[in-house]
């Protein structure tokens, strides 16, 4: 007895010893340390960064971009504007010109000063519509973009437009980003990026690595502390969580529930969400018979049941949505289609013909997924779904072109919806791929892109959803969130928005090798 | 070439079927079953294979699940014990197991057929003839072992459409440089030998030498590579099928439930394994059919 | 014409006819790189105007010939997609793809000589049943799955080895190695398979020849028979399939590449295939196909080494039927 309760007393003893000694660590864990690089493991590999010749700018590469390249705003955790590269905006009484002041002192890698030329030249380049910049679609509202003087700029607008700063500052895509003007005079911004942010590029091994080194004349003191961060392309994501857990990388992206079970079990891993607007969805051929009758497509809709793809393909690691606009806009009812066998099946006895229906969804594991859930939906309603499975350019060209009748397909994740909403569902839109006509929707468009009140803007965007889910040209397949998973020694932010994690900020707690 | 005064006694008394021995029997057995299961597998009463279970993904063997038993008119529902589990999506693995039996099975016995048969007459008739007829056909084969299997999977899924028939005749036209080049080599082998010179010395044809002096010393190492490419192209078309060039979906083969459980391989080893097993035991019996015919045809193993 | 000439002939041939098909075949596939470059957000405009951005709406001979005459300069183009110049596309790929067949080939062989030559010496006896039924059972799992399981057992528990990724040759070679063991391990926990499978059954074939057994009479003792005797005679299947193994993996190894994100020309070939990015599909085809011929040509050599008659045969009596 003694023995046990002595060997207890000294397990107090190093209990006491051990938590002194955790406090102290936390304390000194506190104060970032300098040095170390990180390990960033992606899902892709990078497409380049030049704003107008890369295509297929995927969420990781966003969050390259975002270290190397800076924005004029960006949002803190409660939606605040934070001045970056733009110190303050203004709007004139018309609400059609921004006036937006810049820091001084900054310059870029190459050591380009940055003014208001580097800022009116990349706008310059994004607008002349020679240059066929693929989100010009988005950007319509803007007319121009002048120099005021050396570190002012305005931006002037064809109506008001309220989601002017969302869509100037949208880390998703690459135009809000200013780039070296010398740089891309000399063609080099795609593959070897420069910008004024906290880590320079040093060296992009095509398949391996992309290497990034601490920028040593950052305009924020002390800032950053890494010496440098690497992004590696890990196709698997099996083998990507293996190779956190073994210590080859520091942090993974990933999109599978399987693997942040596991890390959300494991003491050693810390688990990021965030979550995003736009939806993964199934895009229908309304142009195209059986799908051009409603009562077909609401049939669909209603056999479909998206919680068991949430749950059995995604593995809850997206939510149930209604709407593109993301879990936290609140929009009421929309009038979402329920999963209702009966309720289908009266729908395709209205329409009397048999239905037959080839669908298009991408060559992996989960969009084979997809198509076999379709498949097995509307068997019980009688409708014989046909999956087929592509690689990404031929499903493009097939949707594009308007040769297919349903595709998996995705409403991008962006601050504002508005701009993507219209160029999807607007009967003039080059990009309607849906082939939806709607007057009480292109009515609602237009007014969501012109009103100036935020309150009713909200209630035009939702009652967009609404005319979506009652006409279906969509049906929803899951939300958007994002995951990314990190060792405990990765410290400094948690700012992970729309997809971006910031890495600008982090550090490394571990003893230098 | 094994003339029968070489016989050794002991084996010549044998029978047959005694020659062959028990583990052949075993194996026949078990593929007799395969094949028996996945020709008449519409007759048992077996969950539909491509009902999906919502609640019960990759559950383990014996998990009671709901599942849909083909009737009359609409399917009826029932609750029903799955012996060997579910996969991923929640369908029965026995079930898929059966009907994929006659997608995997097609695909793993025809494919080797079509390249033995061109593979091994193109690699005889290279080996044999030597000159010019050899450097058409080695270069040919080059070409065809360089080029991407895959561009040549997608076009014939292209332009034929997708299809079991298809993917198994492109499969089987991919094998044929390999058969042709294992074919040319034994070719090349036996055709110094005594018997085939003295074959052509007494005046024996072309096609005579070919089929009754070198074919028996080329088909034996045709016919063990064959058995592994048996397993080799069930794996394949598994791979295949997630890239949308496999069998359409809902019909389910080994290969694809093979590949479908890698995403769960520490939570549900089963949904790979299973299917795996079966595989494993279909082409081992394969090769060991092989191995005892041989040994029962060339009864002068047994002497070592 | 003399033996290497005609060997520069069928390289020339052999590349041209293996460049040609994969240009046409992949042409013929529906949706161009443009499609793939122009992404979701395309409008058919922007398709057109990649396309006339890339000289795709050019005639498909007349781009072909486009191509072969910059290879011919000795350019093998800029990728579509990228931009990244083929040429250092494949090359900083190459020494990845190298490094994991050679070491995949060596374990392969490391495993199936000895096993096929004791269950080909002893067949049906318990260690060859024992070899046969774990080498098909190995066969029977997948590469994919092998792979996870060895990186589960050496780098989660054992700690011994790294999950994933390339380290350099030049960069730390010890580092090297350790990354590059599972890979190979993963590759050649397959190959060898069927290496060791012909080699047990040429291995019988030849046992039972009559100088094998002339030479046993003789009482010579069984490793000088197995090895002197009956081995090199016996290894033509085997150095064949060897040869084809090794062209389809300087081809590249895509699912091992891809689960152990190793840098090598198997994702850069399909990656391309699927994004239609024509210009690196040929680039490595270019690669590949001067591989295969190289490698059977090697072949072809190694038969006249295990059979010094062979060559004689080569124009001589075996073209008989004219003679005759």
């Amino acid at each position: 007895m003694t023995s046990l309760r002595n060997s207890r007393k000294g397990l107090w003893a190093a209990a006491c010893i051990l938590l002194s000694f955790v406090f102290i660590m936390t304390v000194r864990a506190a104060e970032p340390k300098p040095g170390g690089t990180l390990v960033f493991g992606t899902e892709n590999e990078f497409a380049g960064f030049d704003a107008l010749k890369t295509r297929g700018f995927a969420v990781c590469d966003a969050i390259a971009n975002a270290v190397i390249h800076e924005r004029l705003f960006e949002w803190d955790e409660n939606g605040e504007l934070l001045p970056v590269l733009g110190l303050s905006a203004a709007l004139s009484d018309d609400r059609k010109v921004w006036t937006i002041t810049l820091r001084k002192g900054v310059s870029f890698h190459d050591g380009t000063p940055f003014t208001a030329d580097a800022v009116v030249a990349h706008w310059a380049r994004l607008l002349k519509p020679e240059n066929r910049f693929s989100g010009r679609d988005t950007i319509t509202p803007i007319l121009s973009v002048e120099k005021v003087d050396a570190f002012t700029v305005r931006f002037v607008l064809a109506h008001p437009w309220l989601p002017f700063l969302e869509t100037l500052c949208d880390g998703r895509t690459l135009a809000p980003f200013i780039p070296s003007p010398k740089a891309v005079a000399e063609d080099k911004q795609s593959r070897a990026p420069v910008g004024t942010g906290p880590f320079m590029f040093k060296e992009w091994l095509s398949g391996d690595r992309f290497v990034l080194v601490r920028n040593p004349g950052y305009w924020k003191p002390g800032k950053p502390h890494l010496d440098g961060i690497v992004f590696k392309p890990m196709p698997d994501h099996q083998t990507r969580y293996a190779s956190l857990e073994s210590g080859q990388t520091d942090m993974i992206w990933t999109d599978r529930g399987g693997t942040i079970e596991k890390a959300e079990k494991d003491e050693r891993m810390v688990h990021y969400v965030s979550e995003g607007t736009g939806a993964e969805i199934f895009i229908l051929n309304t142009a195209k018979p059986p799908l051009d009758d409603p009562l077909v497509r609401r049939a669909l809709a209603h056999a479909w049941n998206q919680q068991v793809c949430v749950t059995l393909s995604y593995q809850d690691c997206i939510p149930f949505v209604e709407h593109p606009f993301g879990v936290d806009t609140r929009c009421g009812d929309v009038g979402y289609r329920a999963h209702d066998y009966e309720k289908a099946r009266e729908l395709i006895a209205a329409y009397g013909k048999p239905v037959e229906i080839e669908c298009l969804h991408s060559n992996t594991k989960r969009g084979r997924e997809q198509g076999e859930l379709l498949q097995q939906f509307a068997k019980q309603i009688g409708v014989t779904v046909n999956p087929v499975g592509m690689s990404f350019g031929p499903v493009v060209k097939k949707v594009v072109t308007g040769q297919y009748q349903v595709s998996t397909w995705r409403i991008p994740s962006y601050r504002d919806q508005g701009p993507s909403l219209y160029s999807a569902f607007h009967s003039k839109s080059r990009r309607n791929w849906s082939g939806y006509r709607s007057e009480e929707m292109d009515r609602l468009l237009v007014e969501q892109n012109t009103e100036t009140d935020q309150a009713r803007r909200n209630a035009l965007l939702c009652e967009i959803a609404s005319r979506i889910n009652e006409d279906v040209p969509l049906i929803y397949r899951g939300g958007r969130r994002f995951h990314v998973l990190a060792k405990q020694e990765v410290k400094g932010s948690s700012r992970f928005q729309n997809g971006i994690f910031a890495l600008s900020d982090l550090w490394l707690d571990r003893q230098p090798e | 070439m094994n003339p029968p005064s070489e016989i050794p006694p002991a084996a010549g008394r044998k029978s047959f079927s005694e020659a062959l021995g028990e583990s052949f029997w075993l194996s026949a057995i078990w593929l007799v079953c395969v094949i028996f299961f996945a020709v008449t597998a519409d007759l048992w009463p077996l969950a539909e294979y491509d009902h999906m279970n919502w609640e019960s993904p990759a559950a383990p063997p014996g998990t009671e699940i709901h599942a849909e038993i083909p009737g009359g008119g609409r399917p009826v529902e029932m609750k029903k014990v799955s012996l060997l589990g579910t996969d991923t999506m929640g369908r029965d693995i026995l079930a898929r197991l059966i009907f994929g039996a006659r997608t995997s099975l097609a695909i793993g016995l025809v494919t080797p057929c079509i390249g033995m048969v061109i593979g091994g007459l193109l690699g005889m008739m290279a080996g044999f003839y030597r000159g010019r007829t050899e450097a058409v056909i080695v270069a040919v084969m080059d070409v065809i072992l360089a080029f991407p299997g895959l561009v040549f999977l997608l076009a014939i899924t292209f332009i034929l459409g997708p299809g079991l028939d298809h993917i198994i005749l492109a499969l089987g036209l991919l094998t044929i440089p390999a058969f042709t080049r294992v074919a040319r080599a034994n070719t090349l082998r036996c055709a110094r030998l005594e018997f085939v010179q003295s074959a052509r010395m007494l005046g024996q044809s072309d096609i005579g030498i070919l089929v009754q002096e070198i074919l028996p010393n080329v088909i034996w190492p045709m016919i063990v590579y064959a058995l592994l490419v048996v397993s080799y192209m069930i794996v394949a078309e598994g791979a295949l099928s997630f890239l949308g060039l496999g069998v359409p979906a809902p019909t389910p083969s080994w290969g694809a439930m093979i590949a479908e459980g890698k995403e769960v391989l520490d939570k549900a080893p089963h949904v790979s394994l299973i299917p795996a097993m079966v595989m494993f035991l279909t082409v081992l019996s394969f090769n060991i059919m092989g191995d005892c015919l041989r040994r029962a045809v060339h009864p002068k193993e047994e002497q070592l | 014409m003399s033996a290497l000439g005609k060997r520069a002939l069928h390289l020339f041939l052999v590349v041209f006819a293996a460049s040609s098909v994969t240009f046409l075949m992949v042409d013929l596939l529906p949706g161009d790189a443009a499609y793939q470059i122009a992404g979701d957000t395309a409008t058919l405009e922007d398709v057109q105007a990649i396309r006339e951005e890339l000289g795709l709406n050019r005639s498909l001979v007349l781009r072909y010939m486009n191509w072969l005459a910059d290879v011919a300069r000795g350019d093998l183009g800029v990728s579509y997609l990228t931009r990244e110049p083929v040429r250092e596309a494949i090359m900083a790929r190459l020494p990845v793809t190298i490094e994991l067949m050679i070491a995949a080939q060596l374990i392969a062989l490391v495993l199936s000589v000895p096993a096929g030559i004791y269950s080909g010496y002893r067949p049906r006896s318990c260690i060859d049943r024992i070899l046969g039924s774990t080498s098909f059972a190995v066969m029977s799992i997948p590469v994919f799955v092998m792979a996870l399981v060895l990186i589960y057992l050496f780098a989660l528990k054992l700690g011994w080895l790294p999950a994933t990724g390339y380290v350099p040759l030049s960069a730390d070679p010890v580092a090297n190695i350790r990354s590059m063991l599972l890979p190979a391990l993963s590759i050649a926990l397959v190959e060898w398979v069927p290496l060791m499978r012909v080699l047990r059954s040429d291995m019988i074939d030849t046992l039972h020849e009559d100088y094998i057994l002339m030479a046993r009479s003789k009482g010579l003792p069984t490793h000088t028979i197995l090895f002197r005797h009956a081995l090199r005679p016996s290894l033509f299947t085997l150095v064949t399939l060897f040869g084809i193994q090794v062209g389809h993996l300087i081809g590249g190894a895509l699912i091992v590449e891809t689960i152990f994100a190793l840098p090598g020309i198997g994702r850069l070939l399909i990656g391309a295939i699927f994004s239609r990015d024509i210009i690196v599909v040929q680039g490595c085809i270019l690669f590949i196909a001067v591989a295969y011929v190289a490698v059977n040509f090697l072949v072809d050599i190694s038969y006249t080494l295990l059979d010094p008659r062979i060559r004689r045969g080569g124009g001589g009596w075996l073209t008989a039927p004219h003679i005759r």
